[in-house]
Formats: C-alpha cells, sequence, structure tokens
C-alpha cells in the first residue's frame, strides 16, 4: 500500500511535467495544426537554462524564473523568426522535419557548453513531510502548484483575453480570421512563445528532481506528446490529465511489472490509447 | 532524339563501369561510406514507397531495419544457418513486424500514424536493449560472421561493396518494377484520392498493408546486410535518431522519385560522415541541413528536373560536336 502510494505521488509530480511539456505540443498544434518536435528540446534548453541560473544565484529566486522565461521567449521568436515563420504554411512533414533540425541544433549548443549530466543546486529547500510510512517532498508539492497556476493562467488566456480568442480563430479557420483583420503571423509567435514558456517550465521544475542532461529532450519530448494524444491534443486539461495518466502509469509499471521496461509503458500505452480512441480521452472526433 | 539515347547509354555505361571499379579508385575509408549508402538506400527505397505512392509517414523504420539486423545475427550466430537463408528469412521476419505495426495504423492516419510508428520504434528499441537473454542488452551482439561465396569470404569492404552493389541494384529495379506496377498505381490512386479509389474497387485496406510489408522487407534486408558487414551490432545503430535520417533521406530525395531518393541517400550519407571532421559541430549541421533544406526545398530534389539535368549535359556533348563540324 505504501509503495503504490509512493508510486503515485511521485508519478503525480513527473506526470505534472509530463503534462507541461505536452501543452507545447497542444498549444502548437491547435493555432498551426503542426507538430514542433523540437518541444522536448526547448523543455531540454530550459532545464539548462535553470541550471546556469540557480547555480550563479546559489538560492531560490523569482528574479532567476523571471529571466529564463524571458530567454526562452527570446529563443522561441528567434526560432519563428529564422525558421518556423517561413514554413507553418507548409505540410505537416515538412515541419516535422526541420522542427526536428532545430531541435538537433539546440541539443548540441548545449552539448558544446554542458556535456555531462549535472545536478540542480538545492533551490526549494527540499524538505521530506511524512505522512504515516509515505514521504512527500517539497519539490512535488511545488511542481504541482506550478503546474496548476500555469494550467488555470493558460485557460484564462484562450478564453478570456481578446489575444487567446484571436489565436483560437486562427486555428478554426486561418484564412478567414486573416480577412476579418486577426494579425495571423503574430498569433504564431505568441503560439511559439507560450509554448516555449511551458517548456522552460517543465524543465526548471524537473531539474531538482532529476539530473539536467543535454540527451533528456527528445525522449521527454516523445512521452510528452504521447500523453498529449493519450488526453486529446486539441484539449488544455486534457493534455494535463495525459501527462498525469502517463506519469502515474510509467512509475507503477515501473514498481509492479517492470523497472527494465519503465520506458516502454508510455508508448504501449500510447499505441493502445491510438488503436481504440485516437483522438485522446478528453478529443471530440473532428 | 534517337542520337540524345545513344548518349544517354553511354552516360549510363559510364556510371555502369564506374561503379564495378570504384573499390581500385577510391580509398578505404570512402569506399567504407559508400557501403553504407548503398545499405541506406536499400532501406530509404522502402520507405520511399511508403510514404510517396502510399502517403504513410513512418518515423519507425530503424525497428525493420534492426529486427533485421538482429535476426540475421542471431539466425547465424544461434542456429548456425548460412547467411544465404538468414538474409531472406529476416526479411520475412521484418515484413511479418510490418504487419504487425500495419494492422493497428490502418485506422489511423496523418499525426497519429506517425505518433504510432514512433510508439513502435521506441519499443523495439527498449527490447533489444533490455531483453538480454536474447539481445545481449547494451552489450550488443559481437562476431557476427561475414558471408560466404562457395569458399570465397567476403570480409573485406572491397568484397562486400560487391555484395551490396548487387542488392542496392536489385533493390533499384524491384522498386522501379514496383511503382510501374498494378500495385504502385493502385497505391497511387489510394494517396490521391482514397474514396475514389475505393470506389472502383481497389481494396485499400490490402494496399496500404501491402506497402507497409514491402517497405519493412527492404529494411529488413538493410539491416541484414549492415549486420553482417560491420559484424557487431548494439541497439543504438538502431534508434529513433536512426528512423528520422531515414525519413529524412527519403523526403529530401522527393515524393515519388527514385532517382531524387538515390541522390539525397547519397549526398546525405556522405554528408553524415564527412561532417564527422566537424567534431561536435557536426550535428549542428546536420540540424541546419534539415532545417534550411525544409524552407528552400519542401519538396525533396527529387523535383529537380533530372531529365532536364541530362539533357542539358546531352545539348552541351552536342553543341561541342556540333562545333567541332563548323570549324
Amino acid at each position: 500500500m505504501e509503495v503504490l502510494l509512493q508510486a503515485l505521488i511521485g508519478g503525480l509530480a513527473v506526470g505534472a511535467i509530463y503534462g507541461l511539456v505536452a501543452l507545447g505540443f497542444t498549444i502548437i498544434y491547435r493555432s498551426l495544426y503542426v507538430i514542433n518536435f523540437a518541444q522536448g528540446h526547448v523543455f531540454m534548453v530550459g532545464s539548462f537554462m535553470g541550471f546556469v541560473g540557480f547555480s550563479l544565484m546559489r538560492r531560490f529566486s523569482v528574479a532567476v524564473f523571471i529571466f529564463v522565461l524571458i530567454a526562452a521567449a527570446m529563443i522561441a521568436i528567434v526560432t519563428v523568426f529564422l525558421v518556423y515563420g517561413k514554413i507553418h504554411r507548409a505540410d505537416h512533414l515538412t515541419f516535422a522535419i526541420a522542427s526536428i533540425g532545430v531541435g538537433i541544433i539546440m541539443e548540441n549548443i548545449v552539448r558544446m557548453i554542458c556535456p555531462d549530466p549535472r545536478a540542480y543546486p538545492d533551490i526549494f529547500r527540499e524538505k521530506v513531510y511524512s505522512v504515516g510510512d509515505i514521504f512527500i517532498s517539497t519539490q512535488y508539492i511545488w511542481v504541482l502548484a506550478i503546474t496548476l497556476a500555469l494550467i488555470t493562467m493558460l485557460q484564462l488566456f484562450f478564453y478570456k483575453t481578446k489575444m487567446g480568442k484571436a489565436m483560437r480563430a486562427v486555428s478554426e479557420d486561418r484564412d478567414m480570421a486573416s480577412l476579418l483583420g486577426i494579425n495571423v503571423s503574430y498569433t504564431v509567435y505568441i503560439a511559439f512563445v507560450i509554448s516555449s514558456i511551458v517548456g522552460t517550465m517543465g524543465g526548471i521544475l524537473i531539474g531538482p528532481i532529476y539530473f539536467f542532461s543535454f540527451d533528456m529532450g527528445f525522449m521527454t519530448g516523445l512521452k510528452a506528446f504521447s500523453a498529449a494524444i493519450i488526453g486529446g491534443i486539441m484539449s488544455v486539461p486534457g493534455t494535463l490529465i495525459g501527462g498525469i495518466i502517463l506519469g502515474v502509469t510509467e512509475n507503477l509499471g515501473g514498481v509492479y511489472v517492470s523497472s527494465e521496461f519503465k520506458d516502454a509503458i508510455a508508448f504501449a500505452l500510447l499505441i493502445l490509447m491510438l488503436m481504440v480512441k485516437p483522438t485522446g480521452i478528453f478529443g471530440k472526433a473532428k | 532524339m534517337k542520337k540524345s539515347k545513344s548518349t544517354a547509354n553511354i552516360i549510363y555505361a559510364f556510371i555502369g563501369v564506374l561503379l564495378l571499379i570504384l573499390p581500385f579508385l577510391c580509398g578505404y575509408y570512402l569506399l567504407h561510406v559508400i557501403i553504407f549508402a548503398g545499405i541506406n538506400l536499400i532501406v530509404v527505397l522502402g520507405l520511399g514507397l511508403l510514404l510517396g505512392f502510399s502517403g504513410q509517414v513512418s518515423i519507425g523504420h530503424a525497428a525493420f531495419y534492426g529486427i533485421g539486423a538482429y535476426a540475421s545475427a542471431l539466425l547465424t550466430l544461434k542456429l548456425g544457418l548460412p547467411f544465404w537463408i538468414a538474409l531472406p528469412l529476416a526479411g520475412v521476419i521484418a515484413g511479418l513486424a510490418g504487419i504487425m505495426l500495419a494492422i493497428p495504423s490502418l485506422k489511423v492516419s496523418m499525426l497519429y500514424l506517425v505518433m504510432t510508428t514512433i510508439g513502435f520504434a521506441m519499443i523495439v528499441w527498449i527490447v533489444m536493449f533490455r531483453w538480454s537473454g536474447l539481445t545481449n542488452g547494451p552489450n550488443g551482439i559481437i562476431g557476427i560472421p561475414s558471408p560466404t561465396i562457395g569458399g570465397f569470404v567476403l570480409d573485406s569492404p572491397t568484397k562486400y561493396y560487391y555484395l551490396v552493389l548487387v542488392f542496392s541494384l536489385l533493390a533499384l529495379w524491384l522498386m522501379t518494377r514496383i511503382v510501374r506496377s498494378a500495385i504502385g498505381l493502385r497505391l497511387m490512386a489510394i494517396f490521391d484520392q482514397e474514396e475514389a479509389a475505393k470506389s472502383v474497387g481497389v481494396n485499400t485496406t490490402y494496399f496500404k498493408v501491402l506497402a507497409f510489408v514491402i517497405s519493412s522487407i527492404f529494411a529488413g534486408i538493410g539491416g541484414s546486410l549492415y549486420a553482417h558487414y560491420v559484424t557487431f551490432i548494439h541497439p543504438d545503430n538502431f534508434n529513433i535518431w536512426v528512423s528520422v535520417i531515414f525519413l529524412v533521406m527519403a523526403v529530401f530525395g522527393g515524393q515519388r522519385s527514385i532517382p531524387g531518393i538515390t541522390t539525397a541517400v547519397i549526398i546525405l550519407t556522405l554528408a553524415t560522415e564527412y561532417f564527422r571532421v566537424l567534431g561536435e559541430y557536426r550535428m549542428i549541421g546536420y540540424g541546419l541541413l534539415l532545417a534550411l533544406g525544409m524552407i528552400y526545398f519542401p519538396e525533396g530534389i527529387g523535383t529537380i528536373k533530372w531529365s532536364s539535368i541530362i539533357n542539358i549535359i546531352i545539348r552541351l556533348f552536342h553543341s561541342k560536336t556540333q562545333n567541332t563540324l563548323k570549324t
């Protein structure tokens, strides 16, 4: 029983991070109908920038968060300006390959700067609360709180602000939105900036739980993408829930089935979901 | 017209002779790279059939390539079968895996299909890594025997080059035949207008699975050739990046263009190997190639009219002969 609860709690935290990274996929897919395969690498770059920031400050500081998020937004703007902005109208395969290229570039730039896995400094002043025989780390609480806050902000942004409504209009019908005076290329920038910010947040939050390493991007990206599909790639809360389902299943499978095949569980779940309901748990048939 | 045809024949003859004497012209390393290009060509031709003719995108071909390689290696090492039996069996096993992937894939299309193939490739890779009892896990398999013909062992790149040359020419010939056959026409019909194809009685399910199976057999054969050439295989030789590289080659080659695919495979294999000189910057170069290539050649290099280039060459020759006649 303790093992089960412990695995659930760990899975919840990791799942929330998958959910955050997956939101990046969801936002891009919702507005442009393309997959950004570099999303996992954005997560990795975010984790790296967080590592650098917190190592320099040596303590928890909101300023580091703000600086890293601004840097993430800048990176998004540069990549849209150089690559994505030119091909977001192309077919999804062209875009997917170009984004894989961008991901490779990001991964190898970070690899040149920092080739070894590094542990984060203890920024969240880790404390472990014990409830009976179950241990809850403060980091897990941080992860869940920040994720929930971000999701709420995103939902508010998409449904309450003019910009968010404009983006939803673009995803419905790009040409019509353009005719009605919405600046489509501007919404492309916004979509990538938001997806970069949520990915980076995921990267900073996973830092204290795991190690930072330059090659963590692609695998996390694929799992996050699986999470998005399991939950339903068109739905923001669905994506988060997909992430949590994936994180929890993976952790439980690691404990009860086989720790060696832990990574395969995510993909088996994905294929199962695609066979049963490709639009995801919260997806509507289109 | 007749004259230009004979000039084209001369060009083909020249290429043929060049291919035959290639091992004596280039150094050891270049030959090594060319052998890889030949093996990649076999895999990418199969992927090109799937991508260009049936419109199914797979980022999982390294799985079939790996299944072929492991099957062939294990069959020769554990059961002591000769290469010439292990190679077709590797193709058959990869083909069966192709059926396994094709059937769930029928329900999904586009983005979801891409995801299914990625999931499949990841699972196969993880199984290779973790199922130590069968695949020897992260230690890989060493000492895979070189193929023999009679008592003649193909253990050097020069000898193996001819084996790969035969197989890649065979693959080119087969693919050209398949594409021009009723199968190819039906696949194109399904890709262009699935509903219309259905309405004139094309069994779309059957042909989509068939394309998947043909393509995975090609990948399996490629994998077997790879395993017996390098004699050492490791799960990382078949990870998702390998799938990505295959897909990139197929996309750069352009849809439905066999000469385009051939050119793309050769250029990209050479680029991947020769970027090694750049050390750490190598992968950045590759990333730039992908991103910029997609911006400037979104349709692949197959759309560049090769016939027009050959025509230009032919015209150059002709104008030269005409000039010499005038003077």
